[in-house]
Formats: C-alpha cells, sequence, structure tokens
C-alpha cells in the first residue's frame, strides 16, 4: 500500500493523464477521418502507379526523369508504346528505384528512355527544393527516402502530415463536391500536357533563364555527383542484364538558360554520360541546343509547353528511329 | 524536427511518458537523451560538434577551478571564450567566404559549411556558464549529464530562450515529476505558441514578404503597412516559439526565461529592450556592458554611450554577418544612447507639465513602436540598398511615379479583406491573452472555470489552428 506522502503526487497525475486522454479522443477521430479520406485523392504518383499497372503489358518504351521529361516527351507521338513515368523534381536516385521496380513488371518493354539535364548529377530530392516529394514516393511506391532522419517522419506515412490543413481543404472540397481532384492534367500515357495553358514570356527572357539557373546552381553540389552515378551505373546494369535497350536524353532548353550554365560542369556531365554509353553499350540523344524549336514552344526557360513538347518528341521519335537504323 | 510536425507530437508525447517513469537521476539522462535525439533528426554531424564543445566547455570550467593562480585563470577563460567566439564566426562566416574557393557544378568548397542549428543559442549559453566559473558566481558543474544537457536542452536549443547556467543547475538539481497545474500550463503555453506562429505571424508573412521583393514597386501608405506586419510578424513568431519552449520545458519540471513582456507598449527604447528577447538582452547587458561600463567607467557619458552602442551592435551582429544586422544594431545603439542621456531631462520636463505628461503615457509607446518599424525595416531587408529604397519610398512624395501615397492594393500585398480582418483580430486577441495571462484575476478566473467552457476554449483553438495552418515555415529566430 503506498504510503499517504505519495497519494497526494500520484493521484493528480493520473487523474490529468485520463482528462487528457478523453481531451485528445475527439481530435484523434477527427484526424483518422481526415487521414481516410484524405488517401481517396488521387496525386501523379498514385495516378501513374495506377495506369503502368493497367498498361504493363502494352509499355514497350518507358521514359523516366524530372519535370523536363514529364512536360516535354509525348509518349503518343512515340513509335510504340511508350509510357511517361516521369515526374516533376524527380532525381536520379528515383529514377533507379522506379526503374527497379517498374522493368521487371513490364514483359514488352525494349526501351528505357533516361533524362540527363545540366542539374541532374548534381541534385538529390531531400536536398533540393521539394524535398516533400519523397514521402509520396514513399507513400505511393514504397520507395524509402535516402536518410534515415526522413524516414521518421510522420510525413512517410501520414497523408494529413504531409498535405497540411490547407491542401488538405481544397483536396477534400472536391470529395465533398464529388467532383474528382486532379492534381495535374495527366493523359492516359503520363504525360503532363494542359490543354490551354497560359504562356509567360517572362519566364524565358535573360532575367527568368537566370532566376531559374540562380535557384539550380543553389542546390547543385559536385558532393552528389558520386552517388548519382551509382545509381545511373545500377540503371544501365539493370537494363543490360535484362536486354533492354537504354538511351540518354537530353531535353532541350532555350538559349537564355544554355548561356548562363556553368560550362565546365556541362562538359564533365556529357564526358560522365558518353563514359556509361561506352561501358553499357548505350545511346545519347543530346538535344539541349535544339534549332528547331521556338520561343513559343517553351513554358519557360527549361521546359517545354504542351505544343513544344509535340514538336520536340517528332525529333525524338525521329532520332530515335535514325540511329536505330545505323 | 520542427516543433509544429506530427512527428514532434509523438516524440513530445513518447518523451513525456518516458519521463514521468523515469526515477532520481535517471530523468536527467533521459532528459540527455531526448535532447539528443531531437538534435540528431536535424543534422548528425552537427551533434557531434555539440558533443565535443560540451566537453571541452565541461574539461575547461574544471581545469579552471584547479588553477590556482588569477593569471591563469584569465588565460583559460580568454583562450575558452576566444575558442568559442571562433566557433561562431567560422560557421557564421563561411557563406561570406565561399566565393572564392570555387568548385565544380556551380558551387564552392565552403558551400557545404551550415551554420549549425541553435549555434548562437548554446555557444552562448556555454560562455555564460564559463564567466559564471570564472567570476564565481556558480560552482563547476560535476556531474557530465547536466552539463551535457544545459546545452543540448532540446525546448530551448532552436530559438532559446537563453537561460542561464545557474538558474538552470539548480532546477535540474531538484527535478523531479512535474505538478500536474505545471503540464497542464505547459500545454497551454504550446497552444498559445501554435496559434501566434500558425494563425498570426505566417499570415502576415505573405505581406512581408511581397513588400521587401520590390518595395520600390509600392505606395508609402503599402510600405507603412508592411513595416507594421513586419513588426507583428517577428514578435508573434518569436515570442510563440518562446512560449512552446517554455512549454515544453514545463512538461519536463524545467521552468525557462521569459524572453517578452509585451514590447510594443513599453514607454521608451531602454524599456522596450528590457521587453524584447530578455534573454539575449540580459545575457548581453551581464556578460558584456557590465564589463565594459565598469571600464570605461572613468570616461563618464561616453563610456555610457560607448558600453551601450557596442551592446546594441552586438545584439545585431548576433544575428548573422549581414550589413542589415550591423545597421539594425547600431540604429538602436543610438536610439539607446540618445534616450539613455536624454532620460533625466525628458522626466524632468514632463514632471513640470502634467498635461503633457499625460500625453505621454500614449505617446511613448507610439514613438517607441514606430522606432522599432523603421529598425525592423533595417533588420527585415533584403540588402542595404533595398532598405534604403524602402526607407525613403515611404515618405510621402518620394515614392516611384505613377504611385500614389495612399493607394492600398490588397492584390499587390498577397492579401483579401477578409485575411486583413482575421490577421487584426487574431493579433489582438493574441496581445490580450498576453494582458490576461499577467493578470492574476484573469488567470485565476479561467482555470476555475467549469471544464467544458475550458475544453471548449481549447478545440476552438485547435480548429482555428487547424484551419489556419498552410505550407509550414520554419521560425525566424531558428536560423540564428
Amino acid at each position: 500500500m503506498p504510503s499517504s506522502k505519495q497519494l497526494p503526487a500520484h493521484r493528480p497525475i493520473s487523474r490529468l493523464a485520463v482528462r487528457l486522454l478523453l481531451f485528445s479522443l475527439p481530435i484523434l477521430l477527427v484526424c483518422a477521418a481526415l487521414e481516410f479520406r484524405a488517401r481517396q485523392v488521387p496525386n501523379s504518383y498514385s495516378v501513374k502507379r495506377r495506369q503502368v499497372e493497367l498498361l504493363a503489358n502494352d509499355i514497350d518504351t518507358l521514359i523516366i526523369g524530372s519535370s523536363s521529361g514529364y512536360y516535354g516527351i509525348v509518349p503518343k507521338h512515340l513509335s510504340g508504346f511508350a509510357y511517361n513515368l516521369a515526374d516533376a523534381g524527380e532525381t536520379l536516385y528515383y529514377d533507379d528505384a522506379l526503374a527497379t521496380k517498374v522493368v521487371p513488371k513490364l514483359p514488352r518493354l525494349k526501351r528505357v528512355l533516361v533524362q540527363i539535364q545540366y542539374i541532374s548529377l548534381y541534385i538529390t530530392v531531400e536536398d533540393g527544393p521539394e524535398p516533400w516529394r519523397m514521402y509520396y514516393y514513399q507513400q505511393e511506391w514504397g520507395i524509402p527516402p535516402v536518410k534515415l532522419g526522413d524516414r521518421l517522419d510522420a510525413r512517410m506515412f501520414s497523408r494529413v502530415a504531409l498535405n497540411g490543413a490547407a491542401s488538405l481543404g481544397k483536396a477534400l472540397g472536391g470529395l465533398v463536391r464529388r467532383e474528382p481532384y486532379v492534381p495535374d492534367p495527366i493523359d492516359d500515357r503520363g504525360w503532363w500536357g494542359p490543354a490551354n495553358e497560359e504562356i509567360d514570356p517572362e519566364a524565358i527572357n535573360p532575367a527568368g533563364a537566370k532566376a531559374t539557373l540562380d535557384r539550380h546552381h543553389l542546390y547543385m553540389k559536385a558532393a552528389l555527383e558520386p552517388e548519382n552515378l551509382v545509381y545511373l551505373e545500377h540503371i544501365a546494369s539493370l537494363l543490360r542484364g535484362r536486354n533492354i535497350e537504354l538511351v540518354f536524353v537530353t531535353m532541350p532548353v532555350w538559349h537564355t538558360y544554355s548561356d548562363g550554365m556553368n560550362k565546365e560542369t556541362w562538359a564533365h556531365t556529357q564526358t560522365v554520360v558518353e563514359g556509361l554509353c561506352k561501358k553499357y553499350n548505350a545511346r545519347y540523344l543530346n538535344f539541349l541546343v535544339c534549332p528547331q524549336l521556338q520561343a513559343g514552344d517553351f513554358k519557360d526557360a527549361d521546359h517545354l509547353n504542351p505544343q513544344g513538347a509535340v514538336k520536340f518528341t517528332e525529333l525524338l521519335d525521329a532520332a530515335l528511329a535514325h540511329s536505330e537504323g545505323k | 524536427m520542427s516543433f509544429i510536425s506530427l512527428e514532434f507530437a509523438v516524440f513530445l508525447a513518447l518523451g513525456a511518458l518516458v519521463f514521468q517513469l523515469a526515477r532520481g537521476p535517471w530523468r536527467r539522462l533521459v532528459l540527455l537523451l531526448l535532447s539528443y535525439a531531437f538534435y540528431l533528426t536535424w543534422n548528425p554531424r552537427q551533434a557531434v560538434l555539440l558533443l565535443g564543445i560540451t566537453v571541452a566547455v565541461y574539461y575547461t570550467a574544471k581545469s579552471m577551478e584547479k588553477t590556482a593562480s588569477a593569471r591563469g585563470r584569465l588565460g583559460f577563460i580568454a583562450l575558452a571564450v576566444a575558442g568559442l567566439l571562433l566557433v561562431l564566426v567560422f560557421f557564421k562566416c563561411a557563406g561570406l567566404f565561399a566565393r572564392y574557393f570555387p568548385g565544380r557544378a556551380g558551387g564552392n568548397v565552403l558551400a557545404d559549411v551550415v551554420a549549425p542549428i541553435g549555434l548562437s543559442y548554446y555557444l552562448f549559453k556555454l560562455m555564460g556558464y564559463l564567466l559564471d566559473v570564472y567570476w564565481e558566481k556558480i560552482p563547476v558543474q560535476r556531474s557530465f549529464v547536466s552539463m551535457a544537457l544545459y546545452p543540448a536542452f532540446f525546448p530551448q536549443i532552436l530559438s532559446g530562450p537563453i537561460q542561464r547556467a545557474g538558474d538552470f543547475f539548480t532546477q535540474l538539481e531538484k527535478i523531479g515529476n512535474p505538478l500536474p497545474d505545471d503540464i497542464v500550463t505547459g500545454l497551454r503555453r504550446i497552444l498559445f505558441g501554435l496559434f501566434k506562429k500558425v494563425v498570426v505571424a505566417d499570415h502576415l508573412s505573405a505581406m512581408v514578404d511581397a513588400v521587401h521583393a520590390n518595395p520600390a514597386g509600392y505606395s508609402p501608405l503599402e510600405l507603412l503597412f508592411g513595416g507594421y506586419c513586419f513588426a507583428f510578424q517577428i514578435y508573434a513568431d518569436f515570442s510563440g516559439v518562446t512560449d512552446i519552449a517554455i512549454g515544453i520545458g514545463l512538461l519536463f519540471g524545467i521552468k525557462g526565461p521569459e524572453n517578452f513582456n509585451m514590447p510594443f507598449f513599453a514607454r521608451n527604447i531602454q524599456e522596450f529592450w528590457r521587453r524584447w528577447h530578455m534573454s539575449l538582452t540580459s545575457w548581453l547587458t551581464d556578460y558584456l556592458f557590465m564589463p565594459l561600463r565598469f571600464s570605461l567607467r572613468g570616461l563618464g557619458a561616453v563610456g555610457l554611450s560607448i558600453a551601450i552602442f557596442v551592446t546594441m551592435l552586438a545584439v545585431g551582429i548576433w544575428h548573422g554577418p549581414r550589413i542589415t544586422y550591423a545597421v539594425f544594431g547600431a540604429l538602436n545603439g543610438f536610439y539607446m544612447v540618445v534616450s539613455a542621456l536624454t532620460l533625466k531631462k525628458r522626466n524632468d520636463y514632463f514632471q513640470k507639465r502634467p498635461l503633457l505628461a499625460r500625453l505621454r503615457v500614449f505617446a511613448g509607446p507610439l514613438l517607441t513602436f514606430h522606432l522599432m518599424v523603421v529598425a525592423l525595416i533595417l533588420f527585415r531587408a533584403n540588402s542595404l540598398p533595398s532598405a534604403w529604397v524602402y526607407l525613403t519610398h515611404i515618405i510621402p512624395g518620394f515614392q516611384s511615379a505613377g504611385i500614389s501615397t495612399f493607394r492600398f492594393d490588397r492584390a499587390l500585398l498577397h492579401t483579401r479583406q477578409v485575411a486583413l480582418l482575421l490577421a487584426g483580430l487574431s493579433y489582438a486577441a493574441m496581445e490580450s491573452v498576453n494582458w490576461a495571462s499577467r493578470q492574476n484575476v484573469w488567470a485565476a478566473r479561467f482555470s476555475s472555470a467549469p471544464w467544458f467552457v475550458r475544453w471548449t476554449a481549447y478545440y476552438v483553438v485547435i480548429l482555428i489552428i487547424a484551419c489556419s495552418a498552410q505550407e509550414t515555415r520554419t521560425f525566424i529566430y531558428a536560423q540564428f
């Protein structure tokens, strides 16, 4: 039996604990309901995952990469049956992880286009401008973040934690109104292509391009190259092991962007890619400077708009056929 | 792991539970482990640095105690303080020199040198500890666990407050299970801190960011409004994180020092700095101003002016190696010197004029607030030229051509009428609660209200916070 001195200390704290539990109960119930509803809201990752599952037996060409590829390659304008698995902000770690997950499930796959841009070798999602994307890869694809600390983040498991109240409100509003909430205008082959996109002429002028490059330089780190090279090598050996053709593609940028690039860095990237091509018998199609495209084909200095994407994809298709013929 | 995250809420709940179950000296160990676990989630390498510095300070204090000669002790303290300042300067200034060490990929050798989280706070704590030991104000801390816990104490490591070693160790020695009343008070402080940050500060930030991005594009009225908004934003943000830190501390039986006391109601600049970031200003008063004042005592008013000015300059530079922070400190030094040197004459003047003295009660806080708005524009500005553009364009007649003095374009300010109304109401609510919590009668009335009244109030506040939450913004003072 506890002594009389202990009683006052223990009783109030247990009473407080019970009260705290009772107080938290309605909050926990509301959170659980929100989480349940939020999981029904689609996003570009869940849309693409479902589409790949549905089209697994048809896909013969797979496109992986970041926003330049996501916006700029229209699968329907490529020969065969292509699917665009690229997504905004995707880095080589996720390209590799996605390829590892998806490639074995595509029985007719013959070719994979891997996008290589100016920033590709020197950037990671976790140290980039949009680290929240890694939680979507975990939640939708089961791809864990690289860093252990990120694996302990609540956003790994909870959509409420990941979306925050404001964006969640928007998404849930759509559900309440019984309208489907689609985060991006994605077509049935994974391409981002809004019907009427407003073009911002400021985005491709020198100031707009400089702002983009400044942002890229802020996140580019030479120290990340070895890590990213490992992912590229892994993709290459995975594809070689399955006798699938690997094509590295550099997407076009407007000259205001390419003029501001660090020449030494870009030359080094090209050397690395050419080295990989030799080692793994891959091809490299470099469209960085593409004279056939005009200013009106660009969404901003380093992304094509839908019209430019169609134009470019036809050029890419011809180049793929041409070099294949060789 | 941010204070405003679900994982931190889980971490805190589990930590508080483990702490409740721990007994005797284990409590300190639990707190230390929790503190390092929290810090490790930010950056493991920075945790190693924190531990290394703590070990160095621990043994320096012990060695200083064993040294009998005054010169030897002086040597120890001088070396130790210089070493800690060197660490601070290296990490804070590495970015300034990065351009001289170019590397590939548009980067550079020093680009990866990032100032560790909470560096300014824990180095000041440790410096204060060493100086207190040197001046024999407190004994040397024998327990390494207590010593390591002092700089690493997780509620205070991100944004302070800078608790004094003597106060912290005294509380740590008697640490037991926190009283239920303290836990409730702590939870209330956390909730209030979240309200300040999420509902008030974050909703003002869009307007502040807009006017500071291009001050030349705004009218004098919009710039003035932007200046007010930043003053309210930084106050709500910083006092919010302080409330959260104090609240968390109370859950673990440690009462942290207060950092704010309704500063925008201060009657003059001196009083403002006694009510704003109190833990830093009192630290600098004790360890910089007082020694300076003592050594310059022979110079009279000039010595006093130098001591004040240097201290205020240090307040500015403490925030980082930016010219705008230094000018912020210098301007406050100027305000303080003028205020200190004229205070007696002003008091005499108003004593003889009771009518004006009554007016002074209102005019004093209003003038002080506006002086601080000007200083805070410098603090927030992206650069000194940008601050100059802001401060010149705020004067009617000096705005850019084609912009009227009284234009108030909500779209340009990235806000709406409803948002402005809510921001105003929430700020008023915040200051009302601040005021009421200082009046024992109101605090007692709320505590003795029926449970459903209190719970309803809490649920309403939680709902407001949840509905206001937008893209998580870090606390402004977490960068220092």
